[in-house]
């Protein structure tokens, strides 16, 4: 079966790029654009991955990650977020806050799916 | 550039413009405003700075790295907002937009990379010390180069011996340590060993802690010390990993019993293996079958992640709702003329109805009718937008004429939120900037002057917009100085533009400087005065079946008024005859409609004249004027319309009914002839006019106006 | 029209006008229609005759017998409507009611005469910029800019 992916980002484009690669290689994705969003998915369907942005308006990424691992039916799903190079100190509060682990931007799409095949299988 | 890219400059585009608004929310309060602001224009930094680097626009997304610093100095209280760093910020967002014109997203001229620097160089200045500057392109890439000629001399096969001891919080963020060990052997031949000993009996057994601990002997082709720890990105700080480089040889391909035996040794044994280990196969060792079964410690992991995967997912739920979308502007278009057509298509079909008689065919026809009416208002409303999206634009250009002319500029707005058809926004954005330019130029004093005439030194431009009836009004006002009927007045006859005997009221002395020919550029300031003159707005706005006046008192100020329609290429429309030909008027212009029994005609006065409600109206004789023949008073008709104050008679031949058209206009070489506003495709396929009653009406005046003066000279 | 040396010139289509051959530059013609009656608009020039319908865009028809001050002709089978577009846009749509369309051709450097021997009306005299000379016809070429700037005034 195909594998869900939920992708937050406040940024079109980015989202569009993001369901364009993942949709093409098969998967079934969700979009939020920003983590108040994409909490409206989190109603105890199957997910099996969510990709989410860190610097959105309402819910912020790291909010959005807090309340996922709150959820019983979600607590352990893998959760990568999407950051630029310089920001470690946001990749530990990240990591601290329950995430799996993280794609760089800017990536290609192998990067991106290389990243979430390390997750989710 | 692709479709993301475009999107991305689209959507970038949209961050600036959110960007502006911003900014001037802050240059407002720059002593106290609200954190939330400085987090809005971070974001939307990064996201222009983010996306930017992944469409390939690399000199943005630097560019916008350093703005961006800027605002996340000053959100950790290590910068204070100044004029400085807001004019600064305005300048980048110029900038930005600039870098967002350029195609591929890459500066390739010297010059232009030049003035990006030196930009970068302004910006990074006011970055306190200590601040780490991110590497020019040249450096980065030269850094890039050196790793990657570094990694290329460090080839030939290799072996490693891995050791992994996760923590037990490991499976709690949703990472399978198994993934990972999988990853790992597939970068070359590989034997694992697990250590389960940790693992608790059956009964104890506790699915999320992670108790296993693995060993990995690998053999790649070449170093893959980065590689191997590129596995264990996600998961470095909740697992203790060691990579050992092991004697050269294949015997972890070629395998043999003395290999397995120290395997199944360390494994019962619970004991590590260590480099020391593989010191004897230095020597190669004997050929043999590479064995590659499955680790059997694989088996509990694999059942304790599945079990904390699979918890019972409720049903689907429906599907979410998305709320908003972006559309391209060309569908819309398309659709709107879709349905256009479509209107014109169900005239035809009403018409087809009726000459048939057949009352099934009829009924369908006014069934048809109505849907086609609910798409036709469907379709119109999508192309609405706020007159609001603009504004930001506006506000800038005040801002920018404060800075320039010295003079203290406050812009107000008022309905905002009004909708407009989007092609008449676009038709207004130029007009509505020129009046302010000139606002803030000629109307607006500098502050002393102001001060001297007691007034505010702070001018003040204020848009104000309004429904009214089927149409907008958006008045543009100012408090400025106002301007002179006598000078005006002067001016128009200096131009021979109005005869210096005319007696005018000061309405029309002021309507003069919409007249071509008017406005030169005779002081051309930087800021308005290029050359295009008001009777250009006037004719922008014409386009667009509007109308715009002025309202002017010396030293108080000057309000122009625009009158707009809602939208531009479907009325309702009364379909006459004169003389044989299809006129069609709006059915908003029209007052009343009478029969010549109805009123008194007065033969006295000078010129057409009738008496209706004890009110004296003038009126227009359609085949007089266009056609110069005689009208049959008896079996005419007069439409009665309103122009400005008063009312105003037209007398046709006939009135054949209301009918919903679509106006379709005339071009560029009909512009001349701006009574006739369109023309309309009717449902037999011939073509009917439209009337623009106001321009009919003033038309009619100057006529006679002008016959008047050559009966006096004669 | 400017021609340079080792500039490739362009398409031509040609038309008769009260026997007198004219050229519009092949690339500016939207459409060849057949003659139908244009819906009369008040109060424009004398040698507008009004307005057609083509697909939804109303195009304003030129007589140019009458631009060219000429008595007006009955209509024949070879009676045509030239719609060009001036600036490229729907717009700027106008059509030429001629006699006849005569023929589409590229002409060559040595056809082309920078001067117009034919006197015609003053209204289209301005806009005549050049002769092409082919076989036994002399062809004047119309600036269309120059035409469209006197319908335009």
């Amino acid at each position: 079966m195909a594998k869900t992916v939920l992708i937050v980002d406040d940024s079109e484009s980015i989202r569009e790029v993001v369901n364009f690669t993942l949709q093409n290689e098969g998967y079934e994705v969700l979009v939020g654009v920003d983590g108040e969003d994409a909490l409206k998915f989190l109603d105890g369907r199957t997910i099996d991955i969510v990709i989410t942005d860190l610097h959105m308006p309402n819910l912020d990424g790291l909010g959005l990650i807090r309340k996922i691992r709150e959820m019983d039916a979600y607590k352990h799903i893998p959760i990568l977020f999407l950051t630029t190079e310089s920001q470690t100190e946001k990749k530990m509060e990240a990591k601290e806050a329950g995430a799996t682990g993280w794609i760089i931007k800017p990536f290609v799409p192998a990067k991106l799916l290389s990243a979430i095949a390390k997750v989710v299988r | 550039m692709d479709q993301f890219q475009q999107k991305f400059v689209e959507e970038a585009l949209d961050n600036v413009e959110k960007l502006e608004e911003n900014l001037f929310e802050l240059e407002s309060n720059m002593e106290n405003y609200d954190p939330e602001l400085i987090q809005s224009i971070f974001r939307s930094m990064h996201t222009i700075k983010g996306s930017g680097m992944m469409f390939g626009f690399d000199d943005l997304s630097r560019f916008t790295h350093n703005f961006e610093t800027i605002y996340d100095l000053v959100r950790n209280d290590k910068l204070k907002v100044t004029k400085d760093i807001v004019d600064l910020s305005f300048e980048s967002l110029d900038y930005i937009r600039k870098l967002l014109d350029i195609g591929e997203g890459k500066l390739t001229d010297p010059d232009d990379i030049a003035q990006l620097n030196d930009f970068i160089g302004r910006i990074t200045k006011h970055f306190p010390e200590g601040t780490t500057l991110t590497k020019g392109r040249a450096e980065r890439e030269a850094e890039e180069k050196a790793k990657k000629e570094a990694e290329a001399a460090k080839a030939g096969p290799k072996n490693y011996l891995v050791t992994i001891e996760p923590m037990e919080s490991l499976l709690e963020n949703g990472t399978n340590p198994l993934y990972t060990v999988d990853d790992l052997t597939g970068l070359g031949e590989w034997k694992t060993v697990a250590f389960t000993d940790k693992v608790e009996s059956f009964n104890q057994f506790k699915p999320l802690a992670m108790r296993i601990n693995w060993q990995v002997l690998l053999h790649t082709e070449q170093d893959a010390v980065n590689d191997i720890q590129d596995n264990f990105i996600f998961i470095e700080d909740e697992c203790k990993v060691d990579i050992a480089e092991l004697p050269s040889g294949d015997y972890i391909v070629a395998g043999g019993e003395v290999l397995e035996a120290l395997l199944k040794t360390a494994a019962e044994s619970g004991k590590y293996l260590t480099p020391a280990d593989f010191e004897q196969f230095k020597q190669a060792a004997p050929e043999q079958e590479p064995a590659k079964e499955e680790a059997k410690a694989e088996q509990p992991v694999q059942a304790a992640a599945q079990k904390s995967e699979k918890k019972e997912a409720g049903p689907k739920k429906e599907e979410a709702k998305i709320a908003t979308m972006r559309v391209a502007s060309s569908k819309i278009d398309e659709l709107v003329n879709a349905v256009s057509e479509m209107v014109t298509m169900q005239a035809q079909l009403n018409l087809m109805a009726e000459k048939q008689g057949i009352p099934a065919l009829s009924a369908i026809a006014e069934q048809m009718e109505k849907t086609t009416r609910a798409l036709r208002e469907n379709a119109f409303s999508l192309s609405l937008i706020p007159l609001g999206g603009e504004l930001v634009r506006f506000q800038r250009l005040v801002r920018d004429l404060s800075n320039n002319l010295h003079k203290q500029l406050e812009f107000i707005v008022e309905g905002g939120e009004i909708e407009l058809d989007k092609n008449i926004i676009e038709h207004l954005t130029d007009p509505l900037m020129h009046m302010i330019r000139n606002s803030g130029d000629h109307g607006i004093e500098l502050p002393e002057e102001r001060i001297a005439k007691g007034k505010d030194p702070k001018g003040t431009i204020r848009l104000k917009a309004f429904y009214s009836g089927s149409s907008v009004i958006i008045q543009l006002s100012d408090d400025g100085k106002g301007m002179d009927p006598d000078k005006i007045f002067k001016k128009a006859v200096e131009k021979g533009l109005v005869d210096p005997n005319a007696k005018l009221a000061k309405k029309e002395i002021l309507n003069l400087i919409f007249a071509s020919g008017f406005s030169t550029a005779e002081k051309v300031s930087d800021v308005s005065g290029r050359g295009v003159g008001m009777d250009v707005v006037k004719s922008k706005i014409a386009e667009i079946r509007g109308e715009v006046s002025i309202d002017s008192e010396i030293d108080k100020g000057t309000t122009f008024t625009l009158d707009l329609p809602l939208t531009l290429s479907i009325i309702d429309g009364l379909l006459t005859k004169v003389n044989g030909e299809q006129f069609i008027f709006p059915l908003s212009n029209i007052e009343r409609i009478l029969s010549p029994k109805e009123v008194q005609f007065n033969h006295s006065g000078v010129g057409n004249v009738f008496t209706y409600g004890g009110e004296q109206i003038g009126y227009i004789e359609l085949n007089s004027m266009f056609y110069s023949m005689d009208t049959l008073m008896d079996t005419s008709k007069i439409i009665m319309v309103r122009s400005g104050e008063k009312h105003f008679g037209i007398v046709v031949d006939q009135i054949i009914g209301e009918y919903q058209i679509v106006v379709k206009p005339l071009g560029r070489f009909m512009r001349k002839v701006d009574m006739i506003s369109g023309a309309s495709v009717m449902g037999d396929g011939s073509l009917s006019l439209v009337v623009d009653t106001t321009r009919m009406v003033n038309y009619y005046i100057q006529q006679r106006y002008r016959k008047d003066v050559k009966e006096k000279e004669a | 029209m400017e021609v340079e040396e080792g500039v490739s010139l362009s398409s031509v289509t040609s038309f008769k006008v009260g026997g007198e051959y004219f050229g519009f530059e092949t690339v500016r013609i939207r459409h060849i229609l057949e003659m139908s009656e244009p819906t009369k608009v008040p109060l424009a020039k004398e040698y507008v005759m009004g307005i057609i319908n083509n697909h939804g865009n109303m195009i304003p028809v030129i007589d140019f017998r009458a631009m060219l001050g000429l008595p007006s002709d009955d209509d024949l089978p070879e009676t045509s409507i030239v719609v060009v577009s001036v600036d490229g846009t729907a717009e700027s749509y106008l059509g030429f009611k001629v006699d006849e369309v005569d023929e589409v051709f590229d002409y060559t450097e040595s056809q082309y005469q920078a001067d117009v021997v034919v006197e015609v009306n003053r209204l289209v005299q301005r806009s005549l910029q050049a002769t092409l000379h082919v076989g036994d016809k002399f062809i004047y070429m119309i600036n269309l800019d120059e035409l469209a700037k006197t319908v335009e005034e």
